[in-house]
């Protein structure tokens, strides 16, 4: 059994190298969280009409997330009662029924199984329909339209899952008029262990400079972002510039004030999109308050545990899918405002898809440090050792309108080790009580020196 | 695909031009000489998209939403831009280079919409080789539309490849296609 106490150290901010590697910690990962967690499904706007449903995976099992007939969405493990065979081959669309490739039998959208060929025939009337429906994903809800499922029925809900985490992310998913998904996803494989996105989007400024020189000076010259080309300097210091956020449930954020405009590629769609903020503005101050303004006119790169993760500007939204601890599906969405008009749409959609999509320029910057600092750990020598996520270290503190435990820096590792302490404490809990017991003092590991 | 009977074989001539045009423009990108590509093989009003379509079921109709993403939606300043990450010489994802080898064949040539310009299909396999252990392969077929420029060469104004790797194993498709 994995000892994981001496995993992590949230205190000291390390990390053993074991968990981008061994397989008994994927298996445990597998168990623990994501048949624990919520989980991203899918968009409200993707399947807005009865019938509508796609295909995805929470962890690695197979799910059609799906609209039933009085509105709300159900989803379903998306294997057959009878012999296990899949039931929908296809990634989205509308219909009926679902009916498996394999002997025919055929569920309702309700995930009921209505028909089986040959049944009088062949059963003598004797198979039991009622208890052979397909397995249900226990909770499926939405926070601002965004459609998470999680298969522990004693989880908490979305909302507490969330906790502060829903504070800031409604500064740009639950903005007056709404966002929406651009479907559908792009999918592409990445040789790397799942969390190594997961953390990357979580908070890490420091490597924009380093990793995307070439990208920021070419893509993002309009952009206070380009500032960072080169890691050679700060254009202000870096408190100023931005903070780190955590949440009891290991979601963060790094967040770059004033970022959110100038990333696109010409100065006509930079102002397009600056006309838009600033009309949109007083709307979301009003709803929301000055602070979730200024946070909405930010560039944000947050991920929301355990594997799902968005870019504020770029306008990234990604799904990072486990297949064993080497390699992941990577799903990537465009996300827009509702009210924006459909121009403003296409090129945020597009300057997205250049940025980080399948040939996405940054993107694949990404792909390589995910990867080594995966594959590395196939050495024994190599795996032994710790990793460091001490930046900001001692600098945590809680703010009196800004929820969860913050640090003045948006070049910073709080969120980070954030992440890695609600991993840890996943990986160790029985159960959702265990977790709620310890859920009231999880700031001290932060706070407390 | 324009219905086969719309469609006007080029001439013996034409169809051996737009041949070595699609085998420089081979060469040159495989060999890192894009921006020669970009200045001489490339039309100022080049479109060049390259999209993956969801997959649903053939009599599915009624499905909600957008069926294709677009990897590439670029126009010439956008590719320019692609060409000019290399030249920066800090793109560390192809230093040590990448190596790139591709064979184009089932080429055909029609008559265009527009005089001077043509209709042309191919086929493409490309192989990847980087990082001293990676290898991909992509395989795809394009529909190029190319205009005769004023200097009287070939230039590609249009590039439409509906890709049909669905989930990506090559990781990313950051080359020109
Ligand atoms: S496995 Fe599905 S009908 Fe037999
Ligand atoms: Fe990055």
């Amino acid at each position: 059994m994995v000892d994981v106490s001496k995993l992590i150290n949230t205190k000291d901010g390390i990390q053993s190298r074991r968990i981008f590697h061994d397989q008994d910690i994927y298996d445990l990962e597998m168990e623990r969280i994501f048949a624990r967690c919520w989980l991203f499904l899918t968009h409200e706007s993707l399947i807005p009409n009865a019938g509508d449903f796609i295909t995805t995976k929470m962890g690695q099992d197979n799910v059609i997330v799906v609209r039933q007939q009085n509105g709300k969405v159900r989803a379903f493990v998306n294997s057959c009662t009878h012999r296990g065979a899949r039931v929908c081959a296809a990634e989205a669309g509308n219909t009926r029924s679902f009916v498996c490739s394999y002997h025919g039998w055929a569920y309702g959208i309700d995930g009921s199984l209505q028909g089986v060929p040959l049944e009088k025939e062949v059963y003598n009337n004797q198979l039991d329909k009622s208890t052979h429906g397909l397995i249900e994903v226990a909770l499926v809800d939405n926070f601002c339209g965004f459609i998470y499922g999680c298969f522990d029925s004693a989880a908490p809900s979305l909302r507490e899952f969330l906790g502060e985490a829903a504070w800031y992310l409604e500064a740009w998913m639950g903005v007056p008029g709404g966002t929406e998904l651009i479907g559908p996803p792009s999918r592409s494989i990445l040789y790397c262990n799942w969390k190594t996105p997961g953390e990357n989007f979580i908070g890490d400024m420091y490597h924009v400079g380093w990793t995307h020189a070439s990208s920021t000076q070419v893509l993002f010259s309009q952009s206070p972002l380009m500032a960072l080309q080169g890691n050679a300097s700060l254009p202000a210091p870096a408190e100023v510039m931005g903070l780190h956020f955590t949440s009891r449930g290991g979601h963060g954020a790094a967040i770059t004030y004033g970022g959110r405009g100038g990333l696109y590629t010409t100065a006509r769609e930079n102002e397009m999109l600056a006309a838009w903020l600033a009309a949109q503005t007083p709307k979301v101050a009003e709803r929301l308050g000055e602070v979730r303004a200024k946070l909405y006119n930010s560039a944000w790169d947050g991920t929301i545990f355990p594997n799902n993760s968005f870019l504020v500007g770029p306008n990234t939204f990604k799904v990072w899918l486990p297949r064993g601890p080497g390699a992941i599906e990577a799903l990537t969405w465009t996300w827009v405002e509702k009210d924006m008009p459909e121009e403003l749409k296409r090129v945020i959609a597009r300057n997205m898809n250049q940025t980080f999509g399948t040939a996405g320029m940054l993107e694949s910057e990404d792909a390589d440090n995910m990867e080594s600092m995966t594959q590395v750990n196939d050495g024994v020598v190599t795996r032994r050792g710790m990793l460091n996520t001490q930046m900001g270290l001692g600098r945590e503190r809680e703010d009196a309108v800004m929820p969860g435990v913050v640090s003045d820096a948006m070049i910073n590792e709080l969120s980070h080790r954030g992440f890695y302490r609600y991993y840890q404490e996943m990986l160790m809990a029985e159960n959702w009580d265990e977790l709620r017991a310890s859920a009231s003092n999880w700031k001290k590991a932060h706070l407390e020196r | 695909m324009t219905n086969q009977n719309d469609e006007r074989e080029v001439t013996r001539e034409v169809r051996d031009e737009i041949e070595r045009f699609l085998f420089r423009e081979a060469r040159l990108i495989d060999s890192e000489q894009e921006r020669e590509w970009l200045e001489t093989m490339v039309d100022p009003e080049v479109k060049y998209q390259v999209f993956s379509r969801q997959l649903r079921y053939r009599k599915d109709t009624r499905g909600s939403g957008d069926k294709e993403v677009y990897f590439f939606d670029d126009n010439y300043a956008d590719l320019a831009r692609r060409v000019e990450l290399r030249e920066t010489g800090m793109q560390w994802v192809a230093d040590p280079p990448n190596r790139l080898r591709r064979i184009v064949g089932n080429i055909e040539g029609f008559e265009g919409e527009r005089a001077g310009e043509y209709r042309v299909y191919s086929n493409c396999m490309v192989t990847r080789n980087r990082m001293v252990y990676e290898q991909m392969s992509y395989a795809y077929g394009r529909e190029d539309i190319l205009r005769r420029g004023a200097d009287g060469k070939l230039k590609l104004l249009q590039r439409v490849i509906d890709f049909e790797e669905r989930f990506v194993r090559g990781k990313n498709l950051l080359f020109i296609l």
